[in-house]
């Protein structure tokens, strides 16, 4: 930055950002302003302190986000109406990805406005883009590992709204809401959480067994290392690992995803590791031995 | 009608704001008020309900009675837990958004006219948007329990069912909707209040030098450029209209099949300025439909926008699912039969008794 040139171009494009920023908060320009904004945000230093300390221009995304609730259901989002609004949520992620503003946006409760897109279950294009795009703000506050982060989104029961998507998502949504779990369990807090009642580590342990059952008809390696990540982490919990010892997977303990994995050491490490932990074959042993959950269950 | 033990769960668990899923388990504390202060369902809602006429071609006319009933049991299940949730959250927001950006206006009644508008509205969509599904399950059951014990052919009540759903669904979330709405302007002023007479302290101490003190050039406020500040009689036109806009109310723009109004006038403890934005906004949405809100600028904004996202998350994820991420298009998946309501709350780990095998 101390070269003349470098820092002329950056303060051209902080002209621009902050005109383009002004602009959100007049109707008639701002689905232009979102565009540009969105598309060009890598280029923007630091849009996120701009985006949140200038007047108005929260209020102005989060009026582009309820503005499009009343065609959630019965499902009626266009695509166009789907575009402009992710442009908006981009913005958002901005916010909540930048180190300044991160929990400014939690402290205003911003990410509940994205949950309602989160509920919906239409796999059309616009919704599902809605979806992936909500997903992507989640995604952004759980990648800093920070546990207040996490318990803010536990205390609004986002896993239920990601058990959901790993339901129902494309492959891409299920990615990210799996991503999504993965980090909230890396988080001591987070394990607990789902670990805390039979229910809750039934509810995570159905989805994944399911998923792991679809993948063996269309693999993807992306997404089968987020789920025995998973796996693996529920398998630092001793209940959880008791329970795993007779619901994981047959498939993750034979031959079934070898070739999904073969390029993958780091994944094959990490589902050596979780059989390891699980006690490998000697499942009779386990299921007599391991009833912690069973228990919890009848009580 | 939370149970003693529910209670005490949800007490003891200070980490539930449910996301409107598991609305049996709202926990009291999340919210300012308790459930014997809320709003009461509008009186005569019977007088709203529409009665469709092919009830009574099926021979069902008897249904009259039974119909209102039902919708108003379905709507007070409903109610409260949606409302205490979305006025929390829209509370919540407005607070810190409205005190954020009028950080330096020095005329409260401004202050609280944004304040008004923005959690009218951030309450209502909240509600609405919540209380949809949930409402539709209640008024089904409703309806069933009603009619089976009047005896009527299943086939009957298979058709009965859809057309009092499609007919009435609406108007009972416009009357949820009303009720967070009136519930968030009676509470949104005390939460202010405190926050502004500590800043009127402040102003006063400090005296006119206020408004160029700490906050205005260093600070957050610092990093932005001067005309994104927010600045005492300095809002621009379309700034000062971002609050205005609240009162635009979503819902006005959607196509409603139905002609229901909510029945009530404006809320009693609203400022002019929003009584009359949000009367207006309960006005029929039939003749205020605005279909080219959204329409515009479709073509070449759709085309650059649409891989757009795909990139969002790469970055946080490793680098195979990255190429995942940054791929050309998503897989959509095969339609199944996905139920809107499938997923249950999650589980609250201190109410033993409702623990039951999976």
């Amino acid at each position: 930055a101390n070269a003349a040139g470098p820092q002329g171009s950056k303060d051209r494009k902080m002209a621009s950002a902050e005109n383009l920023v002004l602009d959100l908060s007049n109707p008639d320009l701002r689905e232009n302003a979102l565009l540009e904004l969105s598309k060009n945000k890598e280029l923007f230093q630091d849009l996120a302190p701009f985006v949140w300390n200038s007047f108005g221009t929260i209020a102005a995304l989060i009026q582009e986000i309820v503005s499009i609730y009343p065609v959630l259901s019965p499902p009626n989002l266009t695509p166009a109406q789907s575009n402009r609004v992710c442009n908006a949520l981009a913005l958002l992620q901005c916010v909540a990805s930048h180190p300044d503003t991160r929990m400014l946006f939690l402290n205003a409760h911003i990410p509940l406005y994205l949950y309602p897109f989160l509920n919906t279950t239409s796999k059309s294009r616009p919704f599902e883009y809605l979806r992936l795009t909500s997903l992507g703000v989640i995604g952004a506050l759980v990648k800093v590992d920070d546990t207040e982060v996490i318990s803010f989104l536990l205390s609004t029961e986002i896993i239920p709204l990601c058990l959901r998507t790993m339901e129902m998502g494309s492959e891409l949504s299920k990615t990210v809401a799996t991503f999504i779990v993965q980090k909230i369990l890396l988080d001591d807090v987070g394990l607990d959480y789902i670990c805390t009642t039979a229910e809750r580590f039934f509810a995570v342990g159905r989805v994944l067994n399911n998923m792991v059952a679809a993948l063996a008809e269309q693999p993807s390696s992306r997404l089968l290392k987020h789920i025995i990540r998973c796996y693996l982490r529920l398998s630092d919990n001793p209940r959880a690992c008791d329970a795993l010892r007779s619901c994981l997977p047959d498939m993750l303990r034979d031959a079934t995803f070898s070739s999904c994995l073969r390029e993958d050491p780091t994944t094959r490490r990490w589902l050596q590791q979780l059989l390891h932990n699980v006690g490998g074959g000697n499942r009779v042993a386990a299921l007599q031995a391991g009833g912690a959950f069973d228990h919890m269950l009848v009580n | 009608p939370l149970t003693e033990d529910e209670k005490m769960a949800s007490l003891s668990l200070p980490d539930r704001l449910p996301s409107g899923q598991g609305l049996s388990q709202v926990s009291p504390s999340q919210s300012p008020y308790s459930v014997g202060q809320l709003p009461a369902p509008i009186p005569n809602i019977g007088s709203h309900i529409i009665f469709n006429q092919k009830l009574s071609a099926l021979g069902l006319h008897f249904l009259q009675r039974a119909v209102p009933i039902a919708m108003e049991r379905a709507i007070k299940e409903v109610m409260s837990p949606v409302v205490q949730r979305s006025v929390t959250i829209a509370i919540q927001t407005t607070k810190e958004l409205v005190l954020k950006d009028y950080a330096m206006e020095s005329d409260e009644t401004r202050i609280y006219n944004a304040a008004h508008l923005m959690v009218a509205s951030l309450a209502g969509s909240l509600a609405h948007v919540t209380c949809k599904e949930p409402l539709r399950a209640s008024i089904s059951s409703q309806l069933r329990n009603s009619f089976q014990g009047l005896n009527i052919a299943s086939e009957l009540l298979e058709q009965a069912v859809p057309l009092v759903m499609n007919d009435n669904l609406d108007l009972g979330c416009a009357v949820i909707e009303h009720a967070a709405t009136e519930k968030a302007l009676q509470t949104i002023d005390g939460e202010i209040a405190q926050q502004l007479s500590l800043r009127r302290k402040h102003r006063e101490g400090v005296g006119p030098s206020y408004y160029d003190a700490s906050m205005y050039t260093q600070g957050p406020m610092g990093v932005i450029p001067e005309s994104l500040r927010p600045r005492p009689g300095h809002l621009s036109h379309s700034q000062q209209r971002v609050y205005e806009d609240f009162v635009r109310f979503p819902w006005q723009n959607q196509t409603s099949q139905s002609s229901n109004t909510v029945p009530a006038g404006p809320p009693a403890s609203s400022s002019g300025s929003v009584s009359s934005g949000l009367s207006r906004s309960y006005v029929s949405s039939a003749g205020q439909v605005n279909p080219g809100f959204y329409s515009s600028g479709l073509g070449a904004t759709v085309l650059n926008a649409v891989t757009q996202p795909l990139d969002l998350i790469s970055e946080e994820m490793d680098s195979s699912s990255a190429q995942l991420l940054s791929g050309p298009s998503t897989r959509i998946g095969p339609v199944d039969g996905v139920k809107l309501n499938s997923v249950a709350a999650f589980p609250s780990p201190a109410a033993p008794h409702e623990v039951h095998s999976v």
